[in-house]
């Protein structure tokens, strides 16, 4: 013990003071936070402390005096004593392994990433080395997480940029860059507005105070503008950015360019857009249809044809708006829809249709297979051909009238020449056979059967037009008044004959002594069509005809006419039978009654006198025969057509309910007064008249049909009508001339009527002068 | 001494034989032929006084005849036999007219034995 030295309790102060510092030291040691491994130069570890007791998961008895190479990996133990003296031959404080990985070993035989310091400590055992050896598992862990997350905001195309909670910019990863055009480091530091179109700067403070309350934006579609000053469509997401604790540091804020996105939707928006307007403009009806033929798509014309509303006709199938008549059944539809399929190429054919009312009509259909977002679908076109079929089949009729007249007119002029020869030498007969009576009596038979034989002839040039005439001006008062007595006498008493010739009817170029026969045959006809008696009514008219009318009326010519309408009381002509009337040898009458030519003539007679005739027949209601003759030309003058078209059109306004149960005529109407200006109300039959009448804000006037299927005749829509507006002018349309209306009790006398056909000027003119008339017509 | 010469066209064979008969029962030297040439060749030779024509045959246009004979200045009467078409008749008629025929008359098929007499009879500017 050195001098001097002052010894308590045996020990020196020295001592004492050595002894308080070893322990502190220890102490120090073992509350050190990581694990301590003390090693001398021989490499055995000499002291170790708790901490290192838990990470190597030996106890300190197992670890004393053992080498250190007992805590490194095998891998690592061959270079360890070389590296242990290196660090004794220049002994100073450093990390171990700069730059590279190190690992220690535990009990359990796993390995740990650790760091550790050394520090050389002189003992009075000698030098030795202390080393820290601090686990680094866990720092390892959240570097690699940290490296992950900081590549992915790296490569990310969506910008990404990190804000703190007054809005300046902290992050901005490349794609913020190739975004914005701003640079990492233009941007960082700068306040976010920076990218906020003026009108728009609100938005930062909003987004920043959802922020601080902890809340996240998501997908926000916005504008933001670039560094060219250029705006973007974005959409963005932000999120707070947490700290220990919860604490909110700032936002992350993720950006998406959805330029892209918006210009695709616009697109698909326009093309939309475009599909609708087309579909809805086209004038045919548009029926997409699925593979059972229901439908999943209509415009707005289609639906109109079939009188439902779109929505209501989807789901509706072909079934519910074919006739069912076959072929025209849900089987064949089907049947075409898989033509179309196979062939690839529009199948186009006729349909015959049902509409929600229960009217059946014609429709012309184009059907091809569509694809609609890859499932096949069938795609009609479908037109309404009622009227079409309609002219068609006039067109037909007066075609064959044509044909039928040409060729009986030529085996006419056969017969004619043979009926010639043998007439004439039956004659020399019977001049040679006065002697022997017998066959003086047989000759005049043959002549009496020869004659009859002409006059046969005669009827079929007259149908044939060929009959010699001799036209002139006639004045139909004379010559109807002289007719009528002819056929008073020859009816009987049973059949009332009225006619009315007004003092104004235009004069008509015709051979009176024909249209004597054909008035003749008329009223025969009207005999035996009335066998219990009745009315005849002959009454003349002045009619104009224009275009549009000849364009619906096959066989017309446009111009002024003279109507002779020959009416009578019975039982009509069924409509099966009424286009035939005409053609020669038809009769309805007991076989040996008829010739079945007296219509034929009187057609023929009137088509040769440039005119041409129309048949309106109801059942029950008797039948009209209209006949118009050409207007004099001599007096062509007056017959004009006044174009006084501004003074009748319709003003804006007046509504119009048109009641008409024959499509055609409904339809010609319809257009006219539409043409006029007025605003039309359509319908079919009384009943759907007033159902139409009690939706409809205003009516100014009743247009209807006298005779109206489904039980309700126009005068009794115009009674029902008028109980609901009493103001209601009602003007009636009839087939039948309007006398013979009257007098057969349908209508009160009085009333207004136009006869149908009625040019168009002529229903302009009625109509404005009732709706310009005061108080209800 | 006859009372004229007549000279008929028509298709129809028997219609031609019958007029025959009448004529020549009223004493006419009578030519009957169907054709359009041999129409021409008899006019030239026979001379007739008379001429019955059938307007309306297959193969022969009446009307061109009635130019043909209005074109040699024909004299004779003329007699135009037509089924009902009347416009030809007619329009043959007046190419007669127009052409300088003085007598047409125009009957109509099938022909009374008595009209048929009385056209043949009838007096006019053609050489009885």
């Amino acid at each position: 013990m050195p001098k001097g030295q002052e010894t308590i309790g045996g020990k020196t102060r020295v001592e004492r003071a050595l002894e308080k510092s070893e322990i502190r030291f220890r102490q120090v040691v073992e509350a050190a936070p990581n694990a301590i491994v003390m090693i001398g130069v021989s490499g055995r570890i000499e002291m170790i402390n708790v901490q290192a007791e838990r990470v190597f998961g030996h106890s300190r008895a197992e670890m004393l005096g053992q080498p250190v190479e007992m805590l490194i990996p095998e891998r690592f133990r061959a270079h360890h004593p070389g590296h242990r003296s290196a660090f004794f031959e220049a002994p100073q404080s450093r990390p171990m392994g700069v730059g590279r990985e190190l690992f220690a070993l535990k009990k359990d035989g796993s390995e740990f990433p650790v760091e550790i310091g050394l520090s050389p400590i002189e003992t009075d055992e000698g030098l030795m080395v202390l080393s820290v050896v601090v686990d680094i598992t866990d720092r390892r862990q959240k570097f690699v997480q940290t490296s992950y997350l900081a590549a992915i905001v790296e490569s990310s195309s969506d910008a990404i940029i990190g804000k703190n909670l007054d809005g300046i910019v902290t992050s901005w990863n490349p794609a913020a860059e190739a975004l914005f055009g701003h640079a990492s480091r233009e941007a960082v530091g700068r306040h976010i507005s920076f990218l906020i179109p003026p009108d728009r700067l609100a938005e930062a403070d909003m987004i920043l105070d959802r922020i601080r309350r902890g809340e996240r934006v998501e997908n926000f579609e916005t504008m933001r503008r670039n560094k060219d000053g250029c705006e973007i469509p974005v959409s963005l997401t932000v999120s707070p950015i947490l700290g220990p604790g919860g604490t909110i540091l700032g936002a992350s804020k993720i950006a998406r360019d959805v330029t892209e996105r918006q210009r695709a939707a616009d697109t698909l928006r326009l093309s939309e857009e475009r599909f609708r307007s087309i579909f809805g403009a086209v004038g045919e009806g548009i029926f997409i249809t699925d593979a059972e033929g229901r439908f999943i798509e209509v415009n707005g014309p289609g639906a109109e044809m079939f009188g439902y509303s779109t929505d209501r006709m989807i789901g509706l199938d072909i079934q519910s708006i074919s006739s069912g008549m076959p072929p025209y059944t849900q089987a064949e539809a089907i049947e075409w829809q898989r033509k179309a399929a196979i062939s690839g190429r529009p199948q186009i054919f006729e349909w015959h249709c049902k509409a929600r009312s229960g009217r059946l009509f014609w429709v012309e259909i184009s059907l091809r297979q569509a694809s609609i977002g890859g499932g096949a679908v069938g795609l009609a076109i479908v037109r309404d051909i009622s009227e079409r079929r309609t002219i068609e089949a006039q067109l037909r009729q007066a075609q064959k009238m044509e044909a039928v007249g040409l060729l009986t007119g030529g085996i006419a002029h056969d017969f004619n020449n043979l009926l010639a020869i043998i007439h004439g030498n039956l004659e020399l007969i019977r001049d040679a056979s006065a002697d022997t009576p017998e066959v003086h009596e047989m000759t005049e038979d043959a002549l009496r059967a020869a004659a009859r034989g002409a006059s046969l002839t005669h009827q079929l040039l007259a149908y044939a037009r060929q009959q010699p005439l001799a036209p002139k001006v006639v004045l139909l008062e004379q010559l109807v008044s002289q007719v009528a007595q002819l056929i008073r006498r020859s009816l009987g008493e049973t059949i009332e004959i009225r006619t009315v010739i007004p003092k104004d009817l235009w004069a008509t170029r015709i051979d009176p002594n024909q249209l004597e026969n054909a008035l003749v045959n008329l009223a025969v006809n009207a005999r035996d069509a009335m066998p219990d008696g009745g009315k005849l009514t002959i009454e003349g008219a002045n009619k104009e005809f224009d275009a549009d009318y000849a364009e619906s009326n096959p066989g017309v010519v446009p111009g002024c006419y003279v109507q002779l309408a020959v009416s009578d009381s019975g039982p009509g002509i069924p409509p099966e039978i009424i286009d035939r009337v005409f053609e020669p040898f038809f009769t309805t009458k007991p076989l040996g009654k008829g010739s079945g030519l007296g219509l034929s003539m009187v057609f023929g007679f009137v088509k040769q006198s440039g005119g041409h005739i129309k048949i309106y027949s109801e059942a029950g209601r008797g039948t009209t025969f209209n006949l118009y003759l050409p207007r004099a030309s001599e007096q062509l003058d007056d017959c004009v057509a006044a174009d006084d078209s501004g003074a009748v059109r319709g003003r804006e306004m007046e509504v119009i309910l048109v009641v008409e149960d024959d499509e055609l005529v409904r339809k010609f109407t319809v257009r006219v007064l539409r043409g006029l200006g007025y605003r039309i109300i359509e319908a079919g039959d009384g009943h759907e008249a007033l159902r139409l009448l009690n939706e409809a804000g205003r009516v100014d006037l009743l247009l209807t049909d006298v005779a109206l299927p489904k039980g309700m005749s126009g005068p009794a829509i115009a009674a029902e009508a008028r109980k609901r507006r009493r103001e209601l002018k009602v003007l009636y349309m009839s087939g039948y001339a309007k006398d013979a209306i009257v007098n057969n009790g349908v209508l009160e006398e009085g009333v207004q009527l136009l006869t149908k056909p009625f040019p168009k000027t002529e229903l302009a003119r009625k109509i404005r002068d009732m709706l310009d008339e005061g108080g209800a017509a | 001494m006859s009372t004229g010469r007549l000279l008929i066209v028509d298709d129809e064979a028997d219609f031609g034989a019958f007029v025959r008969r009448v004529a020549q029962k009223l004493d006419f030297e009578v030519e009957v032929t169907t054709t359009a040439a041999g129409f021409k060749e008899s006019y030239s030779r026979f001379k007739p006084t008379i001429v019955v024509l059938d307007i309306v045959m297959p193969d022969v246009d009446g009307i061109e005849l009635i130019r043909w004979l209005a074109a040699a200045h024909c004299a004779a009467r003329v007699v135009i036999i037509s089924g009902f078409d009347p416009y030809y008749a007619m329009a043959a008629e007046k190419f007669g007219d127009i052409g300088g025929l003085t007598s047409i008359q125009r009957l109509t098929k099938p022909v009374s034995l008595a009209d048929l007499e009385s056209a043949l009879t009838a007096r006019g500017p053609g050489k009885a």
